[in-house]
């Protein structure tokens, strides 16, 4: 077997596992594996050609075999190339394609003219190239190229590595080629060179690492420190394969010169029996091959082949003056390899061996022959004289077939190989475990001192005031600066913003080449969204590569390209959550594997740049803070109010410049003090105060203050301060909790304000708003009633105007029926109209006579002398003319009566003219009978005065007191009772008023309460009397009297029965003359049910009030509507009946109450008038008591506006106001007076409570009215009734509904009031006691006793009259009663 | 109460100033006895600051007037109230002393006999 195929495969073989074993080294740069696979099909191709051999020749496999050496020339090629592009500078380029192409070609050149050959060496010279070339580059990048020295011979060594590796093919190529010299220089002189080369290039490899790396043993596993290795390991290896080529051809060669010094020594032997001189001969000889010395020659050649074993020519050349001649062989002359004699060999150069070898043996070879590989021993012999003479050398060429020699030589190759597997082996794995141990350990140290620098980092980052200060510049320009020191990257920026506004600026951009800080573009988040997506999920952006990693893609062209950036390691900042930043560490240049320790440290600074971030907001949120506080103490220093803050501790915290001067204590002197110190300046000592009560609830404390109110957690409330100001100011406080966003208490604040004044103040402005509501009351009352005045006008005015139209048709159809000329014309004589008998008496038309003037008609010029309608219009008064008109002929009495407008100008004249011809004749004779007449009258006229005298003396004699038949008349009707009690709860209540226009009136009133039990009633009886002259009131005396009469009877007869026989007696009493009457209003109030029956003879109709609805009763021609009284004897009278309902009101008055308005120059109101004036009164007021609607009408009629008009008073006015009142509220005190003083102190606050009760309910005059009746009935309660004896009770109940009630009740006995004295009986006048009663019943409107006299009630108009225009009622003081009171009790 | 007495001879002027009610009568009841003893002929009691009084009170004035009128003096009430007037004069004391109203008070009036 070939061993040569053997071995080489098993060579090439090898290049696999070391191929494997490089591509598995950290960081690998070239593609190694491609330089494993081409040894692989090289080893492969060795082999097939050996099966080939094995196998004779088989043409398939040698098909095969050439196919595996095309796929290895392949991959080398595939080796080289990628080699170069993943070189880092320079790639590979046009250049590098040329010279692979040039290569290729030299290949091709030196295979022809063998077609596989020439293929192989065209895949095989380039694919060497760009193995050498790279190799070359990685070895000689930057680590020699400061090194001139080391590069060139690296470059040489590269360059003799490819020719040397082809040296082979260049040899045989060289062999059959006239490039001679090329061969010796490929045994010996280029692999010194290259060897040489090689080991330089090592050392300069070697130093470049030790000085740029080996004294820094701590120094970063980087790229350059594994490129320098990997060169480093590249180097070793291809010096290696070189020492190892050169070692194997060496052997090979030594074996093979071995082989053939045996050889020689045969030849050297067999030349020593050769003639020397023989060969010379021959060579002298022009044809020496027919010269037996030829022939001698020939045979001891062909004996020496023979004797020699392997040799297989034997042959003789000389070499004279240089050149060589072929002498004689051992081959037969038909042999191939036979050369004849004297042949030249011009390829063989003059120095082809050297000329003082002496008997040395020269090996030429082995070199490709015609007849395959040879090897050729030279011999030379021994030196001539003719040679010795600078002739001719000879020399003995033993060739022999080198197949076997080179087989047997492959064997000595084959150590060098195994040795040369076994060193790379060792290399490699020692390379690679030295290196992973090596790295590990550099690793770990490298990362022990990283950790170390990146703690420290951390540590000061830390502790950095300047992340502290949020110095956001600061922090930025530190961190960054940081990053790029600990990191070793090329530059470290951060760049801060949002994502929702999608802006990111460059804060600081740290370079570490220049130590400084550059400007760097803002980045959008929506131009790199892949990239800020991988941030905002708060993951780091580790890339070694940007140019692989799909998250950056997006930066390439615009960033990575003209920033040259490699590698980047961003980590996120995040601030609460959101991304808030980034810090991108960047590496240029070369590209470079973070660290995991390296990932922690860059979110370690993310981390402290997110400080950062928050202490500026901080410092932001801090510095608003400040500015809030300053702007709070300035906000409270400014409020008017005086206000102090405490805090949770409630020590002051603020006191402002108000509370300064309210209170003098300056601001430095309170702030910060507790223990209540801010009550020091307002009460004097240490206690709680208002700003105390917001935090705890103590009703005790809080009655203390005035009108206190919560509202959630503030509190208001006055208080009386005793130590500000000269007399103390009354405060107005408001004090509110203070809490944080929990809802925890932090403090209070409290502002007071003085309101002294302003409460001194507001109780005089209620006093005049109170005043003020009253006069508005009073004044809309007025207006409602002028407007419902003003209503009925207009309504009035209308239904004038419809009157007017229907009164000037009625007018114009009187006119025309008028026999008289009636015309109507303006005060210049203009005639406006004529009746009918005008225009017939004119003979005019009323468009021919309209228009023109009354003169003209009569055919005057001008108006008539003496014209009656000038006249008129001139004296405006009716002038009546008696004239003759010439133009009717006959006499005609012209009459003007002017009509005056408002202003009393004349706006028309009506003149009527008639024939009065017939009526002068008719005077003439009346005049006569007048004369006569007259003359009669004087006669009689001094009869009657001589008459008139004897009746006055007699009258005057006869006098009647007017003041005595007054009292006798209030004896008879007595006083309305005011409140008579109705079943049910119901009272009926009466109220009065009368007006006498004279001392004494025709209008005179009862009120009696009637019926038994179960028949109770109220009887009211109203009446006027006609005239005004003396003896009225004596008619109203005897009236009353007889209708009392009739009311007493024991069968009391029905209403009508009495009222019927009452105008029976009027009418036959003597008392009343002819023509005198009375009209009156009576009814009956059944108690129960509640029930009204009237009957009105010729009195104006009273109104019931129900609701807002008001009625007349009755009407014209209704029931209860009657003539007057006294006209008509046995009339049959009728009854009106009405149901009543509680709230009923009723209002009874005499015609004088409408004739009030003619006070004011009015005209006298219809019943239904005053109805509406009533009605208004009600819907301004549905509410009011009849007592106020009554004394609404007489102020709305304008009665009790003031005394004056009472002197024009044309009429008695009397009005019943009667009222079914409900029950309203009681109020009750109950008290139990210890002795007088205490009395007192309860009267005085009764008669304060009692007397807003009064104001509330709007009775007047409190102070005139209630204060002396109450301290009069109290004192009596409790003196008389309950005998002074402490603990007894006195009850005090108030109710209030026309009048105001006021019932006292004691625990007495009770008492006899008819039995108290009349202190104004001169017999009483000076003794000390008993005016009590007195002052009750002069002040009270009215007083009852209940039936065991312990209760007192009082009634209180809410509404007196003003003194001076209440008139009458004077009797009401008297106490005797003259009728037999049904229904009420007590005394009135 | 507030009870000011100056004498000036036969003179005696009495400014009282309050309210007289049930315990200002008592305590009138006393002062008067001042008077009493002071002998004067004319006694004036200025009513000026009077806004209220009761019975006992107006009991008080007539015990006075009676003690006055044993030994010939006359008593005068003076700036009586226009209240406190009507109340006196409804009860006709104005018959036995003599009582006039405030003069500053619209329709001021005296009325009464002078003296008793």
């Amino acid at each position: 077997m070939d061993l040569v195929y053997i071995t080489s495969g098993l060579a090439f073989f090898s290049l696999f596992p070391l191929a494997w074993a490089l591509s598995r080294l950290e960081r690998p740069v070239l593609p190694w594996t491609w330089l494993g696979l081409s040894g692989v099909f090289l080893g492969a191709s060795q082999w097939l050609d050996l099966l080939r051999e094995v196998l004779q020749a088989s043409p398939g496999l040698a098909i095969v075999s050439f196919i595996s050496s095309v796929l290895a020339s392949v991959c080398l090629l595939g080796f080289g190339w990628l080699s170069l592009r993943r070189l880092p500078v320079p790639r590979f380029g046009v250049k590098e394609c040329l010279l692979l192409a040039l290569t290729g070609l030299a290949g091709i050149a030196t295979g022809l003219p063998s077609i596989q050959v020439a293929v192989l060496h065209a895949l095989r010279w380039p694919g060497a190239w760009l193995f050498a070339v790279s190799m070359g580059r990685l070895i000689t990048h930057k680590a020699c190229r400061s090194r001139p020295l080391v590069a060139a011979a690296a470059g040489l060594w590269f360059a003799l590595l490819l020719m040397g590796w082809q040296a082979q093919s260049l040899r045989e190529a060289v062999w059959t080629k006239p490039v001679a010299w090329f061969l010796p220089a490929s045994e010996a002189l280029f692999p010194g060179l290259a060897l040489a080369g090689g080991l330089i290039t090592v050392a300069g490899l070697w130093r470049h690492y030790w000085s740029e790396y080996g004294w820094r043993p701590q120094q970063e596993a980087s790229a350059s420190i594994a490129l320098c290795r990997d060169r480093m390991l590249s180097a070793l290896l291809v010096l290696a394969g070189l020492l190892a080529w050169l070692g194997a051809n060496s052997a090979e060669r030594t074996h093979i010169h071995e082989e053939y010094e045996e050889l020689a020594q045969q030849a050297v032997f067999t030349t020593s029996f050769l003639d020397p001189e023989l060969p010379w001969r021959l060579a002298q000889r022009d044809n020496f091959v027919a010269s037996p010395d030829y022939q001698t020659l020939k045979n001891w050649c062909r004996q020496v082949c023979g004797n020699i074993p392997n040799i297989r020519l034997v042959s003789l050349s000389a070499r004279q003056e240089g050149r060589w001649f072929y002498l004689v062989d051992s081959a037969p002359l038909d042999a191939p390899e036979y050369s004849p004699p004297g042949s030249r060999f011009p390829e063989m150069k003059p120095d082809y061996l050297p000329k003082e070898a002496g008997a040395k043996v020269f090996i030429s070879g082995p070199y490709a022959g015609n007849q395959g590989l040879r090897v050729t021993a030279s011999v030379r012999l021994a030196g001539t004289k003719r040679f010795k003479e600078g002739g001719s050398e000879i020399f003995v060429h033993l060739d022999s077939d080198a197949a076997e020699i080179t087989r047997t030589g492959a064997w000595a190759r084959l150590p060098i190989l195994v040795i040369l597997i076994l060193v790379d082996l060792l290399i490699i794995g020692g390379f690679v475990y030295g290196r992973r141990t090596r790295l590990d350990a550099l690793a770990q140290a490298l990362e022990l001192e990283r950790s170390r620098r990146q703690e420290s980092a951390i540590a000061r980052i830390a502790a950095s005031s300047t992340i502290a200060s949020g110095d956001l510049k600061a922090s930025a320009g530190e961190v960054t600066r940081l990053a790029a020191d600990i990191l070793r990257a090329s530059r470290a920026g951060v760049w801060l913003g949002s994502l929702e506004n999608g802006q990111f600026q460059c804060l600081a951009l740290y370079q570490t080449a220049t130590g400084t800080f550059v400007d760097a573009p803002a980045l959008n988040s929506r131009d790199y969204p892949k990239y800020f997506e991988t941030l905002a999920l708060g993951r780091t952006v580790n890339a070694s590569d940007v140019w692989s990693d799909p998250r950056l893609v997006e930066f390439r062209e615009s960033y990575f390209k003209p920033q040259g950036v490699k590698s980047l390691l961003d980590s996120p900042i995040i601030l609460e959550g959101k991304l808030a930043g980034v810090l991108c560490v960047e590496q240029t240049g070369v590209v470079r594997k973070w660290m995991e320790d390296e990932f922690r440290f860059a979110a370690e600074l993310a981390e402290a740049m997110a400080r950062a971030l928050l202490s500026a907001r901080h410092k932001q949120m801090e510095d608003a803070l400040l500015e809030s506080e300053k702007r709070l103490t300035e906000i409270i220093n400014f409020l008017p109010d005086p206000t102090f803050i405490i805090d949770r501790d409630k020590k002051v915290a603020y006191w402002n410049r108000a509370m300064e001067l309210i209170t003098g204590v300056p601001a430095e002197q309170m702030i910060g003090k507790g223990d209540c110190a801010y009550s020091l300046p307002f009460y004097g000592h240490r206690r709680p105060i208002l700003i105390d009560l917001v935090s705890l609830s103590d009703e005790e404390f809080e009655r203390g203050y005035l009108e206190v109110k919560r509202e959630g957690d503030s509190i208001y409330a006055e208080s009386f301060i005793p130590c500000l100001g000269a007399n103390g100011a009354i405060l107005w406080g408001a004090a509110r909790m203070l809490k944080d966003s929990e809802g925890r208490f932090t403090g209070a604040i409290e502002s007071v304000r003085d309101v002294s004044t302003r409460r001194r103040m507001e109780y005089a402005l209620r006093s005049a708003h109170d005043e003020l509501e009253q006069r508005v009351k009073e004044r809309t009352y007025e207006l409602a009633t002028t407007n419902a005045r003003l209503r009925a006008e207009i309504s009035d005015r209308l239904e004038a105007e419809e009157r007017l139209r229907d009164s000037n048709r009625l007018l114009g159809g009187m006119l025309d029926g008028i026999p008289d000329i009636v015309g109507f014309q303006l005060p210049d004589h203009t005639i406006i109209r004529y009746n009918r008998a005008g225009y017939q008496a004119l003979g005019l038309t009323h468009e021919a006579a309209q228009g023109r003037k009354c003169h003209e008609l009569m055919g005057e010029a001008e108006p008539c002398k003496g014209c009656a309608s000038a006249l008129a219009c001139v004296e405006k008064r009716v002038v009546s003319i008696d004239r003759f008109v010439p133009r009717f002929g006959c006499y005609m009495e012209c009459r003007s009566n002017p009509v005056l407008d408002e202003s009393g100008q004349v706006t028309v004249v009506i003149e009527q003219m008639r024939d009065i011809t017939e009526r002068k004749r008719n005077e003439d004779a009346l005049r006569q009978a007048h004369d006569e007449l007259e003359q009669r009258v004087q006669e009689r006229t001094a009869e009657l005065g001589a008459t008139n005298r004897s009746l006055t003396a007699l009258l005057k004699q006869q006098e009647v007191n007017i003041d005595l038949a007054q009292q006798v008349l209030a004896l008879i009707d007595s006083y309305p009772p005011r409140h008579t009690a109705l079943p049910g709860g119901l009272n009926l209540f009466i109220t009065s008023y009368y007006f006498p226009c004279h001392a004494a009136g025709g209008d005179h009133c009862f009120v009696r309460n009637l019926g038994g039990p179960g028949h109770r009633r109220t009887m009211l009886s109203l009446k006027d009397q006609s005239g005004h002259e003396v003896g009225c009131v004596l008619r109203s005396i005897m009236t009353d009297l007889i209708h009392s009469s009739l009311l007493q009877e024991r069968e009391t007869p029905s209403l009508e029965q009495v009222m019927g026989r009452l105008n029976d007696e009027i009418c036959a009493s003597d008392l009343f003359a002819e023509g005198d009457f009375f009209t009156s209003i009576n009814v009956e109030i059944e108690h129960a049910p509640l029930a009204l029956r009237f009957l009105s003879t010729g009195h104006p109709p009273f109104l019931l009030l129900r609701q807002t609805a008001v009625l007349s009763l009755p009407g014209e021609h209704d029931a209860g509507a009657n003539l007057p009284a006294g006209m008509l004897g046995n009339q049959t009278l009728s009854v009106g009946c009405q149901p009543l309902y509680p709230g009923d009101k009723l209002i009874f008055f005499t015609d004088g109450l409408l004739e009030v308005p003619c006070e004011q120059g009015h005209t006298t109101l219809t019943s239904a008038q005053l109805r509406d004036q009533v009605e208004e009164i009600l819907r301004l007021a549905p509410r009011a008591g009849i007592s106020q609607i009554c004394r609404a009408l007489l102020q709305t009629l304008g009665h009790l506006n003031s005394s004056w008009m009472q002197a024009a008073q044309r009429d008695d006015i009397a009005m019943l106001g009667v009222e079914i009142e409900l029950e309203s509220e009681i109020l009750e005190d109950v008290i139990r007076p210890e002795n007088a003083e205490t009395l007192n102190q309860h009267a005085l606050r009764l008669y304060k409570q009692i007397a807003r009760e009064w104001k509330d309910h709007g009775v007047e005059n409190p102070d005139e009215r209630l204060r002396l009746v109450l301290e009069e009935t109290l004192l009596n309660a409790w003196r008389h009734g309950n005998r002074a004896q402490p603990g007894r009770s006195i009850t005090l109940r108030r109710r209030y509904g026309n009048d105001a009630q006021l019932e006292v009740s004691d625990e007495g006995m009770g008492f006899n009031a008819q039995t108290i004295y009349d202190p104004t009986a001169f017999e009483n006048l000076v003794k000390p006691s008993g005016r009590g009663l007195f002052i009750i019943r002069m002040l009270a409107d009215e007083v009852q006793w209940n039936g065991k006299g312990n209760v007192i009630t009082l009634y209180f108009d809410r509404h007196p009259l003003p003194p001076g225009l209440k008139k009458g009622g004077e009797a009401r003081k008297n106490r005797i009663e003259l009728w037999r009171p049904v229904g009420g009790h007590g005394e009135t | 109460m507030i009870f000011n007495m100056i004498v000036n001879g036969d003179d005696c002027r009495i400014a009282i100033s309050g309210e007289i009610d049930e315990r200002g009568a008592e305590e009138l009841k006393k002062r008067f006895r001042e008077v009493q003893s002071s002998q004067c002929r004319r006694v004036t009691i200025d009513f000026k600051g009077i806004s209220h009084i009761g019975s006992a009170g107006i009991g008080k004035l007539l015990v006075l007037y009676k003690d006055l009128a044993v030994r010939g003096a006359a008593l005068q009430l003076v700036n009586v109230s226009r209240t406190i007037y009507r109340l006196l004069c409804e009860m006709k004391l104005n018959a036995i002393f003599s009582i006039s109203e405030a003069t500053n008070q619209p329709g001021g009036n005296v009325c009464g006999t002078a003296g008793h």
